[in-house]
């Protein structure tokens, strides 16, 4: 009797084991690479592996049964740089495990052994406000807003099953009305609302027509199923068949009577937005136009604010169509937001000799270190005017005073050249003429000479030589066409000569005399 | 009587074990010591680009992205068992950012990482995306703590219970150089030949670091002369201190002898070089200052030539002077 228990024990422990173990082997598809390497278990592992397979089977306490894998959304790309104002795009959806293509709608909705059982499955998106921004300031578009799909029960031609699991998404950042208020970097995440509308109906009749193993559309549904990589599709299994025509269905009605009539998240994308810095300045310049005069350097004030949204530094580029004005450009510099300062354009003219009012202008690119090309433009007016002469202004000064100088001695000379010209003629005519006049007497008896000049002197003093200078005419006469000088003038004159003469005889009297008493 | 009760016990005994065998074989009812021989809880392994990481990020640059990839399986008593029969079904993995330092902001993609369930390792790809708005001390240490959260697998029982498990990724930020300069007076003058221009230059620091500034004087024309400090050490405007030097430009112009009109451009080179390492240098900035030197340029030993003239000039005049007076003093005697 003991060794009939002890058999009936063993049996009953051993062979279901061997069995179901047996069992659970062939009903393995797993991928794993261990799985066809032989095992070496004991008893009690055999033991709780066919525990566990029995446990396995639908409606047992370790049965697990994922109806459709899920679909990854994410961002393309994973994160983007936004500029102020400027529409920037990326998507949202879902890609194959390559990431070479877009996953089809209806994977999503449960593909084709499940997703029957909705009239209507509509995605659509919806941003959640970031914690660190108001929604004022972005504006965030979806295109399309949604994306839907119709299913029906009798066969795969759905409505929108087979549109690509994405959405175009333009995001555009306006600045605050508070420009103290900056936008930082944000990551901002997309809420995928799910929405169904549920067909109690059509789960209340079973199985899909097409699911169907006698339905001829069945291949179809099964190769559907394979390119959207559902290895095993549902109802390719006659226990699954059997199982949802008669208790799943009725399970699958009582489950969606209190299905949620309002959209539901999904799921939920990140996308790390970084706001790229608002690089604009201002560039204030001499509205007028500023003087300079040829040779000269000057250094010309412009006054340039920050008005971007961060600390910016910013450098200078500068244009000159005149290839003979040298301008500098003013160094780097930096300001905080809404910060101004103060850049210096070094300019040195042109070396003409003469500009009347020639306007230059000077271009000036500003622009930020960190977006160079994102140039302000601003522009000075260069007036140049003057003279420019080699050399310094004393040197200058005392060169234009001798050339003045010199240019006044020559005028005189020239004049007082001319005007000698005349007289000299004259006074040789009238002397030699006077001389020849003189009588023989005269040059024989001195004295009697003096006597008559003295008598002479009495009579009419000798008036200056200037005045009568003075008296002649300025501009000399030719000799030939000389006219004859009046008649009182020429009296005067010769009685002048004659009295020349006179001093001239008593000079050389007085020398003889000299001599002889010597 | 005995023989009677042995057989009774041996049946309570048999119909015990029996039980006991069935329960043991048909999981149906709950047996949580039974249950947590096959739970099991995942196991990660997370790698990621040490390289890209190394590399500082610096304040307000473009988004870094650093590829990670996550290995992950079950593990347990028995996860064999539970991977043979579930493997087909997929665990999904939540990956998120738990923990970032301050100033910092980062996501990473896809949100949802999916595993089909094995006990041994399978990959899985994510990216990282970070950035830094905010100015910070330049190589100091940031942290980005990642978390991956499982869903639970079970309808009943739990075959693979959630669990989180955290990472850290750890990065440095990098060196911003940013120099800004003034002029306190002007940066053109017109000097004569002998004289010497002074420039002052203000440069301040608004790096994130200590900066050493090297300055540079290059292009000087030839006769020209232009002197500056080679190198000063910056501290930073950024963090709420003052930093600013000035320094001073000299530049002589040619001084040989005759008439100048020169013009010169001096320009002066600015390279920011952080402190702490020097390797992290800044691009050059450049600063220009014109010149100009007119006037007349003596040798510097024309005062002999002037003493020498004088002389030259006043002699005759002593001579003539001495005759005269002799000639007095001979009419004198002679009357």
């Amino acid at each position: 009797m003991k060794k009939l228990v002890v058999i009936i024990l063993l049996i009953i422990l051993i062979l279901p084991s061997l069995s179901l173990n047996a069992l659970s082997k062939e009903e393995n598809n797993t991928v794993l690479s261990n799985s066809d390497e032989p095992t070496n278990d004991g008893i009690i592992k055999n033991l709780l592996r066919l525990r566990f397979n029995i446990g396995s089977f639908p409606g047992c306490r370790y049965f697990v049964q994922q109806l459709f894998p899920p679909v990854p959304i994410q961002a393309y790309p994973e994160a983007i740089s936004l500029n102020y104002y400027n529409k920037t795009y990326f998507e949202i959806g879902g890609k194959n495990e390559n990431g070479t293509e877009w996953e089809k709608l209806v994977k999503l909705a449960m593909g084709y052994s499940w997703g029957w059982m909705t009239r209507l499955t509509r995605f659509s998106f919806e941003v959640v406000p970031p914690e660190n921004s108001s929604m004022d300031v972005w504006n965030i578009e979806f295109y399309p807003p949604s994306i839907e799909m119709q299913a029906n029960r009798e066969n795969m031609e759905w409505f929108g099953a087979e549109t690509p699991l994405k959405t175009n998404v333009s995001i555009r950042l306006k600045s605050n009305i508070d420009p103290s208020i900056v936008t930082q970097d944000v990551v901002l995440k997309i809420n995928i609302m799910r929405e169904e509308v549920i067909d109690l109906l059509r789960i209340a009749k079973g199985i899909p027509e097409y699911a169907k193993k006698t339905s001829e559309q069945y291949e179809e549904y099964i190769k559907k199923e394979h390119e959207l990589g559902f290895t095993n599709p549902y109802w390719s299994k006659p226990f699954n068949v059997v199982y949802g025509s008669t208790f799943l269905r009725a399970v699958l009605l009582i489950w969606n009577l209190n299905a949620p009539k309002e959209p539901w998240v999904d799921s939920t994308v990140e996308i790390l937005i970084k706001v790229k810095k608002y690089h604009l300045a201002k560039i204030d310049s001499p509205i007028s136009p500023v003087e300079i005069e040829p040779n000269q350097v000057k250094s010309i004030p412009v006054t340039i604010t920050n008005m971007g949204s961060h600390i910016d530094t910013y450098n200078f580029r500068l244009k000159c169509d005149d290839e003979n004005i040298i301008v500098t450009p003013p160094p780097a510099l930096t300001l905080k937001p809404g910060e101004e300062g103060q850049a210096l354009v070094g300019v040195a003219a042109s070396r003409r000799f003469y500009s009347a009012d020639d306007l230059t202008p000077i271009y000036i690119e500003a622009y930020s270190v960190e977006d160079p090309e994102n140039i302000i433009n601003q522009t000075i007016a260069l007036k140049t005017s003057g003279i420019y002469t080699a050399g310094s202004t004393i040197f200058n000064s005392v060169i234009v005073v001798i050339t003045i100088v010199v240019i006044l001695f020559l005028f005189i000379y020239l004049s007082k050249k001319y005007k000698q010209k005349p007289r000299k003629i004259k006074e040789k005519k009238t002397a030699t003429s006077y001389i020849k006049s003189i009588p023989s007497g005269i040059k024989k008896s001195s004295n009697k000479i003096t006597e008559s000049f003295k008598k002479y002197k009495k009579e009419k003093p000798i008036e200056p030589q200037k005045e009568e200078i003075i008296q002649e005419p300025q501009i000399p006469i030719p000799e030939e066409k000389m006219i004859p000088p009046p008649v009182e003038t020429k009296i005067d004159a010769d009685k002048y000569m004659k009295e020349q003469a006179i001093q001239r005889a008593l000079n050389q009297q007085e020398k003889q005399r000299k001599k002889l008493k010597r | 009587m005995i023989k009677k009760f042995q057989k009774v016990k041996i049946i309570i005994i048999f119909l015990l074990i029996f039980c006991s065998s069935l329960y043991i074989l048909c999981p149906t009812g709950k047996s949580n010591p039974l249950d947590q021989i096959y739970e099991c809880w995942p196991s990660y392994e997370f790698e990621y680009n040490q390289t890209l990481c190394d590399k500082p990020v610096i304040p307000y640059s473009e988004p870094r992205q650093i590829p990670i990839t996550v290995k992950a399986k079950i593990s347990g008593p028995n996860p064999d068992i539970v991977a043979d029969k579930i493997g087909g079904v997929i665990l999904i993995v939540d990956i998120s950012i738990a923990e970032i330092s301050e100033g910092c902001h980062a996501s990473i993609n896809p949100p949802t990482i999916l595993f089909p369930v094995s006990d041994e390792y399978v990959i899985a790809n994510a990216t990282l995306s970070f950035t830094i708005d905010q100015y910070f001390d330049a190589f100091s240490l940031k942290k980005i703590k990642i978390s991956l959260t499982n869903e639970k697998l079970g309808s009943k029982t739990t075959l693979v219970k959630s669990l989180t498990r955290n990472f850290n990724i750890s990065f440095s930020v990098g060196y911003e150089p940013r120099l800004s300069f003034s002029y306190p007076e002007n940066n053109v003058k017109s000097i004569n030949p002998g004289e010497i221009a002074i420039f002052p230059i203000d440069i301040e620091n608004w790096g994130n670091d200590v900066t050493t500034v090297n300055i540079e004087i290059i292009d000087i024309p030839n006769g020209w002369q232009a002197n500056i400090i080679k190198n000063l050490t910056l501290s930073t405007n950024l963090f709420g201190k003052e930093a600013k030097e000035n320094v001073m430009l000299n530049v002589k112009p040619p001084i040989n002898f005759g008439y100048h009109e020169d013009r010169a451009v001096i320009k002066v080179k600015i390279t920011p070089v952080s402190f702490t390492n020097k390797s992290f240098k800044g691009e050059p900035q450049y600063l220009y200052f014109i010149v100009q030197s007119e006037g007349f340029s003596t040798p510097g030993f024309e005062m002999i030539f002037a003493v020498f003239a004088f002389i030259f000039i006043l002699l005759p005049f002593c001579r003539r002077k001495n005759i005269k007076i002799q000639n007095k003093q001979f009419r004198g005697r002679n009357k």
